[in-house]
């Protein structure tokens, strides 16, 4: 009964994760044959390209074997992009799995219905183990459909590796996080040291990949024993024993995760802080910024901003300080040297290709807090004061372009810093007219959300996600495929443009424009007229 | 007399016999109005529509004469609202909370706050997940009150108070009546009613059923009885007396239904070897089935 609660929680992280790696994974495969060209010349032409980009990327996949096959390419394009996918989802449902189900009150009530806190992390776990392996199977399936389809059909031995190994994988990011959410006073405390703790570990991977400093300490990241298998490149080693490492891996922290849960109070961590004995206050808070339209609300989220910020300046420095490493590499200098600057383009292509991507995730986590203050009662509240429906959802708005302004800024800070501390000149015009240009980018994401949540608001996070995924994918994808420029105007990443080293991409920006204020028109309309509260 | 609220055929229609119904209601200035019905009666909706956050099918509502659709930042102005259920305001503090919506109010006393807190004694410091059930209620009392409203909206503000502070409650709508509030509270306890309005509006399945003042009330009263007499049960006094019905008996035990005040079935029972006697409210939707089973909704109604 509990197994089929947890499969029915899941099933809607099941079908997104399914549809994007399924539907990648056909279409790469289908779209193989007319991006590699013809003729053996253009094929391996086209291999030295993806050597060249898989270089730019290997922060995020690793390196790519034969990437002129097929079998290489799925590897490298799909596969390799999956940790990303299957280990966002980990993190949601492992800080979501019984932290979640608590503060929805649902724990309590299992509890009192005979139901063991070690059957319930089993049954949670095993249930979110099984909607992982069924996504898998659909991605893998599609995919395989796409290279058969291609007429190069991929080996199933490989396609079976690859996919245990991400089941392991996906499995192990969960536990993390599971074990985690045990020792945090919330689960949104619980989602964010996960994310951090997560991210680092994906981080010490790829970097270490190239960094020969951080390749000795590359065992503790379960990303790692992930990279270890290459079921489908030609060539390229499976190795079940780091596999199966990260499964035990995983079950042994669902374990302690359940020791950790069985040994903790409802609505605490298992480490609480000793209450400090103060006299009760009764008078209402006396500082100035809860008072003021916007601030109240970014003061509300300063934990959250501060550590936005944090990240944010440390993978600034981190890859602005990459530059140098990277102009080292003679393939990558051969590729960004008919683009003029160099260090320019390596900043440009490394960190203002990462930062619009990193604000669309953090655009989206403020529409969910939308949403989620409309189904929970606190919008209800808030209209119950003397404000006009139009202005809640304009200071929404202000707080988003507020926040998004002071993280751009905090990332763009740092790179002039770091690449000034490198001897690279890139110029504060230009860093200042890239930065301003992210306000319109998240701003775009925030005036969709505000349009989707007056109609949907249910599924707006989901379809705003997608979108960004899709559209993300769109400006690998146009340019290898060769479609037409409409098409890549649909994304929302190729209209930002590249500003630091080609300036403004003046079209691209009116589209932005046009596209807030067409949605926050729509969202301001439909914001006056819907009905509000659970 | 002059309506704090008035509403003309207000619906709400959320199919399958949910909702509000043609309701047609008036509340005069200065009173305090309790809208009694049990759980799902359309109570919420009727609150919600009052206060502008959703939108009737047909009809219209008005407080203080200001239409609560389309001049709804006007309306709310003049209100204090408890909503059902308090959100969920996470890791701000009580005293955050309080400044938050204030600020978004304006003008708010910060020594009508302070008094408020005292008087509930609810320790503002203290982070909203913190709060008990109880305490929540309570910091949404000190929201509805703290910027003394000329109307004050509650939807069953009693809710997970214990009997000390319903007490300072309702002391707390005396006061604001004095000062010339109106009071429009919800409830689906007959006896909460009882105590503190003057008129009540009682509705089932999204329509009015009635209102009346508190004196016409009492014939809605009901106690279920259970009486274990030392001997032989006095049976025909029983029957007899003014109030009683459906009169049992199992050996020395007696049980019936007593409507109204309980002096006749005293009186009744004097000096008969009475051992135990157990009185209990039975619930508002029996109270209905047993007096509405039949009775069609009000075409109009005005206290």
């Amino acid at each position: 009964m509990m197994l089929r609660i947890g499969l029915r929680f899941h099933r809607t992280g099941m079908i997104s994760t399914a549809a994007i790696g399924g539907l990648n994974g056909m279409l790469q495969s289908l779209g193989f044959k007319a991006i590699v060209g013809n003729s053996e010349a253009a094929r391996q032409q086209f291999g030295l390209q993806m050597q060249v980009l898989g270089q730019q990327i290997s922060y995020l996949v690793p390196l790519p074997v034969h990437p002129e096959t097929l079998a290489g390419y799925v590897q490298w394009r799909v596969f390799g992009f999956f940790p990303l996918i299957f280990g966002f989802w980990a993190l949601v449902a492992g800080s979501g799995v019984i932290r979640g189900d608590e503060e929805r009150g649902l724990l309590e009530l299992w509890l009192a219905n005979r139901i063991s806190r070690a059957r319930l992390t089993a049954a949670r776990s095993g249930a979110f183990v099984i909607a992982v392996g069924a996504a898998i199977v659909v991605t893998c399936v599609l995919t395989a459909f796409g290279a058969n389809a291609a007429g190069s059909p991929l080996p199933i031995d490989g396609l079976l590796a690859n996919g245990a190994a991400l089941l392991a994988l996906t499995a192990a990011c969960f536990a993390i996080a599971l074990l985690i959410a045990q020792f945090a006073d919330s689960r949104r405390v619980a989602a964010g040291v996960s994310a951090i703790v997560l991210l680092g570990l994906f981080l010490l991977n790829s970097f270490g990949r190239t960094l020969d400093g951080l390749a000795r300490v590359r065992g503790i990241s379960p990303f790692f024993y992930y990279d270890r298998v290459n079921g489908l490149s030609p060539g390229g080693h499976v190795d079940w024993v780091c596999t199966l490492d990260l499964a035990v891996a995983a079950l042994v922290l669902i374990v302690l995760a359940g020791i950790a849960f069985a040994r903790r109070d409802l609505g605490s961590g298992l480490v609480r802080r000793r209450p400090v004995e103060r006299p009760p206050v009764t008078e209402a808070s006396k500082n100035p910024l809860l008072r003021v339209p916007v601030l109240s609300t970014i003061y509300e989220q300063r934990v959250g901003l501060l550590a936005w910020m944090l990240s944010i300046a440390l993978l600034a420095l981190f890859m602005t300080s990459l530059a140098n490493l990277v102009n080292s590499i003679p393939v990558f200098r051969a590729y960004v040297g008919s683009q003029g600057d160099l260090n320019r383009a390596v900043i440009s292509a490394f960190w203002f290709g990462t930062l619009p991507l990193l604000l669309a995730v953090f655009a989206i986590t403020q529409v969910s807090r939308w949403t989620t203050e409309d189904t929970d009662g606190r919008l209800e509240m808030v209209l119950s004061q003397p404000a006009a429906r139009w202005r809640v959802a304009l200071e929404r708005e202000g707080a988003l372009l507020v926040a998004t302004t002071l993280i751009a800024s905090v990332g763009s800070l740092v790179t002039l810093w770091a690449a000034g501390a490198q001897g690279i000149s890139l110029g504060v015009g230009p860093i200042v007219l890239a930065t301003a240009l992210l306000l319109p980018f998240g701003l775009t994401f925030g005036s969709l959300g505000a349009a989707l949540a007056g109609w949907i608001p249910r599924a707006t996070v989901l379809l705003l996600s997608g979108y960004a995924v899709v559209a993300y994918f769109l400006t690998q994808l146009a340019p290898l495929f060769r479609w037409p420029g409409w098409v890549e105007n649909l994304s929302v990443f190729y209209l930002y443009g590249t500003p630091l080293t080609t300036g403004v991409y003046w079209t691209g920006f009116w589209i932005l424009v046009a596209v807030i204020g067409i949605g926050m028109t729509i969202g301001l309309w439909s914001f006056q007229r819907r009905d509000v509260g659970r | 007399m002059t309506a704090a609220i008035t509403t003309h055929g207000l619906t709400k229609d959320y199919g399958m016999g949910r909702g509000l119904f043609d309701l047609e209601l008036a509340v005069g200035v200065g009173e305090i109005f309790g809208f009694l019905g049990p759980n799902g009666a359309g109570k919420t909706t009727t609150i919600r529509l009052l206060m502008g956050m959703i939108f009737p099918a047909r009809g219209s509502a008005q407080v203080f004469g200001l239409d609560c659709q389309k001049e709804s930042v006007a309306v709310k102005m003049k209100v204090g609202y408890l909503p059902g259920e308090l959100p969920q305001f996470g890791g701000l503090r009580g005293g955050e909370i309080v400044a938050y919506l204030g600020g978004l109010r304006g003008g708010v006393d910060p020594t009508r706050v302070k008094a408020l807190a005292e008087r509930f004694e609810l320790d503002l410091g203290r982070r909203f997940r913190e709060y008990s059930r109880g305490n929540k209620q309570k910091l949404g009392l000190v929201l509805a009150l703290m910027h003394r409203p000329a109307l004050l909206i509650l939807d069953e503000p009693t809710a997970s108070l214990d009997p000390l502070n319903q007490q300072t409650f309702y002391d707390l709508l005396r006061e604001s009546r004095e000062e010339g509030a109106t009071i429009f509270l919800s409830s689906h306890v007959l006896s909460e009613v009882e105590h503190v309005c003057d008129h009540v509006g009682i509705i089932r399945r999204g329509l009015l059923v009635s209102v009346a003042d508190l004196d016409e009330l009492h014939h809605l009263r009901v106690h279920h009885v259970e009486i274990d007499f030392a001997g032989a049960p006095p049976l025909d006094a029983i029957r007899a007396a003014e109030g009683v019905s459906d009169v049992r008996v199992e050996g020395s035990r007696v049980r019936c239904n007593v409507r109204g005040g309980f002096e006749p079935l005293l009186s009744a029972i004097a000096g008969r070897g009475v051992l135990n006697l157990v009185s209990e409210e039975p619930s508002l939707e029996e109270v209905f089935l047993s007096y509405y089973r039949d009775q069609k909704p009000l075409e109009s109604a005005a206290p």
